[in-house]
């Protein structure tokens, strides 16, 4: 019995070893709808605004679109 | 608890198996494999640039497999019928291919030499950096004879 439920917690060490998505899988979240911003034209407009109060632009998002190439 | 250890050990090494691609056809040639998918626009970009490689180097022994890898089969069939590409196209619908490469990013690209030897590999495709790439194809091709 003992034996088992060591066996069984053993097991679900397993269940966190494979988080995250492998580069071949970004099909889906390269997708235009899977963007953050549901609107880039509202985006664009607050960071117009953000650019002018702050001085500074930048910092929401990353290169790349998904497909894990840059 | 030996046998519930054995089971264990069977349980991770099923999940963690993956077909390896198969050079074997391509003996004595230089290989260069691509994965790619329909949804990457580097992918896409590097189409035209494989074709030409594929054209120019072919009878110097260099084969072009372009690996379409986990992606969703009717927007690979549509770009395919766009692109026309005369080198291989293999699917690897499952990323195994991929995962046994050890690829980091896509488009993910891997050299091997005439004797199926990994020699380097490639993450992404940039206009720029590519004839370096070609450059150092060539070089290889040009290093060992064909054998066969």
């Amino acid at each position: 019995m003992r034996a088992l439920i060591s066996a069984a917690l053993i097991l679900t060490l397993a269940g966190c070893s494979n988080l995250g998505v492998k580069p071949w899988e970004r099909g889906t979240l390269a997708k235009p709808e899977m963007a953050l911003d549901s609107s880039p034209l509202q985006t664009a407009f607050e960071e117009h605004i953000y650019f002018s109060k702050e001085a500074s632009s930048g910092g929401r998002g990353f290169a790349g679109g998904g497909c894990g190439c840059n | 608890m030996r046998r519930i250890l054995g089971l264990i050990l069977l349980l991770v090494s099923s999940a963690a198996h993956s077909a390896d691609l198969d050079l074997s056809p391509y003996k004595g040639k230089v290989v260069y494999v691509d994965l790619w998918a329909a949804w990457c626009p580097p992918c896409r970009a590097s189409f035209p640039w494989m074709e030409a490689l594929h054209t120019d180097l072919r009878d110097q022994g260099l084969v072009v497999l372009a690996v379409n890898t986990a992606d969703d089969p009717a927007d690979a069939a549509r770009f395919l019928a766009k692109a026309q590409p005369s080198f291989t196209i293999i699917t690897d619908p499952e990323g195994d291919i991929a995962e046994s490469l050890g690829a980091t990013g896509m488009p993910y690209s891997v050299i091997f030499d005439r004797n199926g030897e990994r020699v380097s590999s490639h993450v992404g495709f940039q206009l720029k950096n590519a004839p370096a790439l070609r450059r150092s194809i060539k070089a290889l091709l040009s290093s060992t004879e064909q054998t066969n």
